[in-house]
């Protein structure tokens, strides 16, 4: 069962994660700044992005069915940002 | 939604994701601590597009919530601004300041200086050695200084901290400017402002070699250990007994020789001969316009004809630059800012479709 807290650090660990993906693009791009869709990075961008998006809609401990959709999504950003010595 | 107090919790950290087109982080000084702020909950610094130029993104900056009433020993002194556009050149990392606008004179408590910078009023060039004329002056930094080592920064995870390093500048040789491209002056990017209030000395004190001193809204560099002495008409000048040496002194308004003087002279202590403001500044006006006019061009054309994706490129650019600079890691949130200049050329917001 998840908390707020933990609403919040996922929330937080998504931002911090996106950064550094687009920080690693701008170093790679640094004239043209653009990549595909499909570079792995952007996609994890926004992936990470759609699940921020989609948590900020949700309501925590308000139906049953949302909780689980949060859970999901909080799983899911746990995934991506795959450095779990950080979810400790 | 997110419930109220998960969004106090993330406002609290930095995460705010309101992102404004202009950001303000006040990193280092004593005069932007909360002590001497009106407002503790804002920055010591404001930064706006000065209203007097409606038409045009002309930025003024004034350190106009600092309650300068409440420094010790605030008058009389002499004041300097700088206003500097850092860049990294290129793939290299290496990072440098321009000074792009610069002003000092005689503080005055009712009268808080404003300095304006205008972005278009700079004559873009593509001859590297005329690029010494359009700026000021155009210094590198190789980490020495203090008061510019922005290389480590924080990232908060949950309850914890770890350290985020990204690599140190080095000097090098300055072959063009990071914000002038293509024959146009960039606005967006990362701006340091500096204010240092010189405390006065008197006539008869003595000057220490090396030290900067303000006297009367006449900035200098102490040559020598000695007096200082005021003749006649007004000069300052100054006096060494042994070897006996007598010479004028010259104003100085270096950047860096003024940087390096700040880790010396600068202190809480009313006595101390300086205090100062060095804040951190992003502007991220150009992107903003860009994405606006690239969802406009979406909308007009059915999405046909345009790459769709653009707008969100740019959006996770400029979040991304954010999320950096809120957490202090100024350097990433430049090269991120510099990553977005092609991909903002030429786009405007039209209405007309």
């Amino acid at each position: 069962m998840i908390d707020l807290i933990d609403v919040w650090t996922a929330v937080d660990h998504a931002y911090e994660a996106m950064a550094e993906l687009q920080y690693d693009i701008a170093d790679r791009s640094r004239v043209s700044g653009d990549v595909t869709a499909l570079n792995k990075a952007m996609t994890k961008s926004i992936k990470l992005s759609a699940y921020v998006g989609a948590l900020e809609e949700l309501d925590l401990n308000v139906t049953v069915v949302e909780n689980r959709i949060v859970n999901r999504l909080y799983n899911n950003i746990k995934v991506l940002t795959k450095d779990l010595r950080r979810w400790d | 939604m997110i419930p109220e107090e998960v969004q106090k919790s993330i406002t609290a950290n930095n995460i705010d994701m309101e992102i404004k087109n202009i950001l303000i982080k006040d990193d280092k000084g004593i005069l932007g601590t909360d002590a001497f702020k009106y407002d503790p909950s804002t920055e010591a610094l404001g930064v706006i597009f000065d209203p007097a130029q409606p038409n045009t993104r002309v930025l003024a900056f004034s350190p106009n919530n600092v309650n300068f009433g409440a420094v010790p020993n605030m008058v009389p002194s002499s004041y300097q601004v700088f206003v500097t556009y850092n860049g990294t050149l290129g793939y290299s990392n290496r990072m440098f300041s321009t000074v792009v606008a610069e002003e000092h004179g005689v503080f005055d408590l009712t009268n808080i200086p404003t300095t304006v910078y205008d972005p278009n009023g700079v004559n873009a060039v593509t001859n590297a050695e005329e690029l010494q004329d359009v700026v000021i002056e155009i210094s590198m930094f190789n980490g020495v200084v203090d008061v510019l080592n922005y290389s480590e920064g924080y990232l908060n995870v949950g309850n914890k901290d770890y350290v985020v390093q990204s690599r140190r500048a080095f000097p090098t040789v300055i072959t063009s400017m990071p914000h002038i491209d293509y024959k146009k002056v960039q606005l967006d990017g990362w701006y340091s402002y500096t204010f240092i209030a010189f405390r006065d000395i008197s006539v008869g004190a003595t000057i220490i070699k090396g030290i900067i001193y303000g006297i009367d809204g006449f900035i200098f560099k102490a040559p020598y250990d000695g007096v200082l002495y005021e003749d006649a008409e007004g000069y300052y000048s100054y006096s060494v007994s042994t070897p006996p040496i007598k010479g004028y002194l010259e104003e100085n308004h270096n950047y860096e020789d003024h940087m390096f003087n700040l880790n010396q002279s600068s202190g809480i202590s009313g006595n101390a001969d300086t205090v100062y403001l060095h804040t951190q500044v992003l502007i991220t006006d150009t992107i903003r316009d860009a994405i606006v006019a690239e969802v406009i061009e979406i909308s007009c054309q059915n999405n046909t004809g345009c790459d769709f994706m653009d707008w969100q490129k740019l959006s996770m650019k400029r979040m991304a630059a954010y999320v950096m600079f809120e957490n202090g890691l100024y350097e990433k949130a430049q090269v991120i800012m510099e990553s977005a200049r092609t991909m903002c050329l030429n786009k405007k917001i039209d209405l007309t479709c």
